[in-house]
């Protein structure tokens, strides 16, 4: 199996991510959109990991996948703060300060 | 079969990414998130990566999603994507991601990225003290063209050095014991080799030589690579046998036939547990007892780890009387555990990897104080208690105005703004 | 019989003013809960005695040079200016967040465990040597400045600010963990020296075959690194959320922010650039590096966006946001120059030096007019308009110079600080053959004297009764002070501080 299949899935899913960054308005989904943007990294480092024999490319993962966990804390609760204030959390909503 | 299996899990992958970035209800698109994770958890199996495919069904597509749909459930949000709008950016948006991915994905299939060749790793070498009569204390350096490294320092004898990384040319081993002459010899270390340097035999000048070693992955299960090294005496080879626990005939295998002097056997591959080991004079027999005269040493119960590579030297032990004693000197070292294992991973967290999996704690930590303080403040407002009270005098004075018709507090009692604060839309 | 490395092997006498400074973040934590709520003061002083133990750790381990953490982390003098700079943001910080959080209510001990783990990301992230370091330290700095720009929640704005830098943020994140794993298929590791030299021996060992794959990647891989390191450090086009997150933010935080955030972000983009990637050039013999160009253009149009936008705003946060925008810019200029390939000129490492030379120049400066902006903002969050400054110069003269001196040295009249600074960055941009960007530089630095000037025309010659500064209180009038004094200090005395980065260098000690 080559690499550069699993590479270009991985660049598919990372394309769709930025895509649902860019086009979904609920907080959430935007937030899951970047997930899936990880996602796809992972894939690619796994991908590369495997061609290469080499451990480095399986700790990245490992890394980014525990501050992925952290930063979906964070975030929730930014989300969750902010849906109480606001009751709602479609970011075209946001827009206190003119710009 | 690969390629059908990489077929499916993508197939699968892609649905879900569609099924996430399409689907107008919250809850579907989180449970498109976690088709496409446990696909690429798949894939993950598919490249060598069993422990990080479990990570990723377990953290990414059980915690972290789990986390997501509660929230979107607690909010009440999977309806609240109703109002999607279009305006120009996510167009110019779509625009760039499409040249993105054709400026990846293009060249990507156009070159083959398989080409590349990993370098080979540098060569690492160690040094084992086996020479009877040089005594202890004994400093080791290595000279390249370059500089010169200490490659052990008060090496006493049956002990061995770690191994140690260089680049890979020619070297001089030099051997200097407490109060000695240094002796010196050539060496040449190739890139990607693993060597152990010997030092052995009897008198002030000992011999030198060079044990290739491989410590690669132990491909069979539960597993350790056994090499014997005859450093005893110059005029006996010697065979490494097992004999269970009592010289019974019936339970002998030879490990090692007939290794001469100063040489290393073939690599035997030997299940973890325990042996009785001996050492006999010449050639092993598997059928006949060799009898108890020709054992030169023995190990009763040796345990043998897995995953290792065994290096058991038997050398010259001097006696208090000035004779010589053959004895046995397993060496161990850890192979490189399996690529994509548990093990490995755990290894490299706990070595080179130790900064940043230590900042990943702090980090944690952090995050779970972030949460704490940006969702504490709405559980416990200070506005909200001077409210209940409010609502507790209110039928009171509800009851003394309707009774008295006589309004007693000037200022109606006030129920907590909850209008909402939207601003209109358009502006 | 797992090869265990010994402690000593770990170098931890480098890390020290880091590790430190971690360690008593965490206790920091835990001694908060003792303390009463009425004073959280403690808390900050607590804090701030942490900072001063890092700094003096700092000065001790300020002429190492090595590797520690198994080659995790590099102890040079890169690392220990930095520590520098990051170290005083984050006690002129404190300064200035004491009495603020109490005036407004949202004094909370976490406010400055918080602040803590934002600098130790910081100085994480300045020192590391290998990608998933660097990655992992850049949301050590990032989460807690998330959670810190929404801490005056329940306010919307607050809120606001603190989602929309996290959801820019961790796209941002996204990008920069892709780029990296390019550069890893690439190069097969992920430590920033051993990228150099995977660099140089793939692109330059006559192997036409891999090197195409390989330099494709690499090209691919530094640039979508380059876009998540541009959205931390705010330049165009990647600066859209700078303004709307530093206005809704606690303005302490935004100060904190505009300084502390662009210090790691440059920090590691010399690091990933000037050292990982300093030979990767379309030939051996090419002068320049492949992603010189890109870097230049960013550093113009950041340039140019950011003081055209800043002339037209009316609040002074907003104002200060394009700012920073734009003086990203011109330490961008610099990282552009270091992508000359001289090895052994020394060119790259005058043009680092003058980075980090701009980044002391910008703090003591940013830090000093936002403690000024903070003294006339009011406890509700208003008085942040440009309107607000007028008369200031009669009611308020000593601060009204102070706010004077900040604009000045901002738009770089000589004397002050951030004249040197550009001198120095212009000098190298150059010494690099960039001279339409030193051209574009110089412009853009005149243009920003319109709306530098217009404070201090608000402050001395409009008439209007002139705000009473209330938030002028004495721990801040201190960070105006220590702001002012670093500011003349360092355009009097130079030397002071160019001295300290006299041995910072990029490459040099990798080519011995």
């Amino acid at each position: 199996m080559q690499t550069e299949w699993f590479i270009l899935l991985s660049v598919i899913l990372f394309t769709m991510g930025v895509l649902g960054v860019l086009f979904r308005r609920n907080a959430i989904l935007v937030f899951m959109s970047v997930e899936l943007m990880l996602n796809a990294t992972n894939l690619a480092l796994v991908a590369f990991a495997h061609q290469w024999g080499s451990e480095a490319g399986h700790l990245f993962v490992f890394f980014i996948i525990t501050v992925a966990a952290a930063e979906v804390a964070v975030g929730l609760a930014l989300i969750v703060a902010i849906f109480r204030t606001k009751h709602s959390i479609n970011i075209d909503d946001l827009r206190q300060m003119e710009g | 079969m690969e390629t059908v299996l990489f077929g499916f899990g993508a197939t699968i992958a892609l649905v879900g990414a569609i099924i996430m970035l399409s689907s107008k209800n919250a809850v579907h698109s989180a449970l498109g998130l976690v088709l496409t994770m446990g696909a690429l958890a798949f894939l993950f199996l598919l490249l060598n990566a069993p422990f990080l495919a479990m990570i990723q069904i377990t953290v990414y597509a059980g915690a972290i999603m789990v986390l997501f749909i509660f929230v979107i459930m607690l909010l009440g949000a999977d309806k609240l994507d109703l109002r999607e709008r279009f305006p120009v950016v996510p167009v110019l948006g779509t625009a760039l991601a499409s040249a993105m991915f054709f400026a990846i994905a293009t060249p990507l299939l156009t070159n083959n990225i398989d080409l590349i060749e990993p370098p080979p790793a540098n060569p690492q070498v160690r040094f084992v003290h086996a020479a009877t009569d040089i005594g202890n204390n004994v400093a080791v350096t290595l000279d390249g063209a370059l500089r010169s490294q200490p490659l052990a320092e008060g090496l006493n004898l049956r002990e061995v050095s770690n191994f140690m990384t260089v680049a890979p040319g020619d070297y001089t081993v030099s051997i200097t014991p407490e109060g000695g002459a240094t002796l010196t010899s050539p060496i040449s270390l190739t890139a990607g080799s693993v060597q152990t340097i010997v030092a052995y035999g009897t008198g002030d000048a000992p011999s030198i030589t060079v044990v290739p070693e491989d410590l690669s992955t132990v491909q069979e299960a539960r597993s350790s690579r056994v090499i014997v090294f005859n450093a005893f005496d110059p005029d006996i080879s010697i065979s490494m046998v097992n004999f269970g626990s009592e010289f019974d005939e019936n339970d002998t295998a030879t490990y090692a036939n007939n290794i001469p002097y100063g040489t290393a056997s073939e690599t035997t591959t030997l299940i973890e547990g325990d042996y009785a080991l001996a050492f006999v004079r010449g050639e092993g027999s598997s059928s006949v007892n060799p009898g108890i005269d020709n054992v030169l040493a023995r190990e009763e119960a040796y345990e043998l780890e897995r995953d290792q590579s065994k290096l058991i030297v038997l050398f010259a032990e001097r006696q208090v009387d000035g004779s010589i004693r053959a004895s046995v000197d397993p060496l161990g070292v850890m192979t490189r555990p399996s690529f994509g294992g548990p093990r490995a991973i755990g290894i490299e967290l706990f070595t080179t990897y130790m900064l940043p999996f230590q900042l990943l704690a702090v980090l944690l930590l952090a995050a779970m104080v972030g949460a704490i303080v940006l969702t504490r403040h709405a559980v416990t407002p200070v506005k909200q208690r001077v409210n209940v009270r409010r609502r507790v005098a209110r039928p009171l004075t509800n009851v003394i105005a309707s009774q008295t018709g006589h309004q007693v507090v000037d200022d109606a009692p006030q129920l907590p703004a909850e209008t909402d604060q939207r601003e209109p839309s358009g502006d | 019989m797992i090869p265990v490395p010994s402690l000593s092997e770990f170098n931890l006498q480098y890390t020290l003013p880091a590790l430190s400074l971690t360690v008593w973040a965490c206790i920091l934590l835990l001694v908060d809960l003792w303390i009463p709520k009425e004073r959280k003061e403690t808390t900050a002083w607590l804090a701030a005695g942490g900072v001063v133990f890092a700094f003096i750790a700092n000065a001790f381990t300020f002429n190492t040079d090595g590797e520690a953490m198994l080659g995790m982390f590099r102890a040079d003098q890169f690392t220990a200016f930095s520590n520098l700079v990051i170290l005083a943001t984050t006690f002129i910080g404190i300064l200035m967040s004491v009495d603020y959080l109490k005036r407004t209510g949202i004094e909370r001990g976490e406010y400055y465990s918080l602040l803590l783990f934002a600098t130790v990301g910081t100085m994480w992230m300045v020192a590391a040597n290998d990608l998933i370091t660097v990655f992992v330290a850049l949301e050590l700095l990032s989460i807690p400045l998330y959670v810190l720009a929404a801490f005056r929640a329940p306010d919307l704005k607050s809120e606001e600010s603190g989602l929309k830098y996290f959801i820019l943020g961790a796209f941002a994140s996204a990008f920069f963990v892709y780029g990296a794993a390019l550069v890893y298929g690439a190069t097969g590791t992920t430590n920033i020296p051993a990228i150099l030299q995977a660099v140089s021996a793939t692109l330059f060992s006559g192997e036409a075959a891999n090197a195409g794959a390989a330099q494709l990647l690499l090209l691919l891989g530094s640039g979508l690194m380059l876009v998540g390191l541009g959205f931390k450090v705010a330049a165009a086009p990647f600066h859209m959320w700078t303004p709307d997150v530093y206005e809704g933010a606690p303005t302490p935080v935004t100060a904190i922010m505009s300084v502390g955030a662009k210090v790691g972000g440059f920090a590691a983009m010399l690091r990933i650039f000037g050292t990982g990637f300093a030979t990767l050039a379309p030939a051996a013999t090419a002068s320049s590096t492949d992603w010189q160009t890109i870097m230049w253009l960013i550093a113009a149009l950041t340039m140019i966006l950011g003081n055209l936008i800043a002339i037209s705003q009316t609040n002074i946060k907003r104002m200060l946001a394009y700012s920073s925008i734009a003086h990203g810019g011109y330490i961008m200029m610099a990282v552009a120059a270091t992508g000359t390939v001289s090895v052994g000129t020394g060119l790259p490492n005058s043009a680092a030096q003058a980075a980090l030379f701009y980044l002391l120049a910008y703090m003591f400066t940013n830090l000093g007019a936002f403690a000024v902006a903070m003294a006339v903002e009011k406890n509700d969050g208003s008085g942040t308009q440009m309107e607000d400054f007028v008369g200031l110069g009669k009611s308020r003269p000593m601060l009204a110079l102070m706010m004077a001196i900040f604009m000045l040295s901002l738009t770089g009249i000589p004397g002050t600080a951030g004249f040197i600074g550009k001198i120095l960055i212009f000098q190298s941009s150059l010494e690099a053959g960039l001279i339409p960007l030193a051209i574009i530089g110089v412009l853009t630095s005149i243009i920003s004297g319109f709306y530098y000037l217009r404070v201090v025309v608000n402050m001395y010659l409009r008439d209007g009764e002139g705000d009473k500064a209330e938030g002028a209180t004495p721990y801040l009038n201190w960070a105006v002070y220590a702001s002012f004094a670093g500011t003349m200090l360092l355009g009097i005395l130079p030397f002071l501080a160019t001295d300290l980065t006299q041995r910072v260098s990029l490459v040099a000690s990798l080519f011995p």
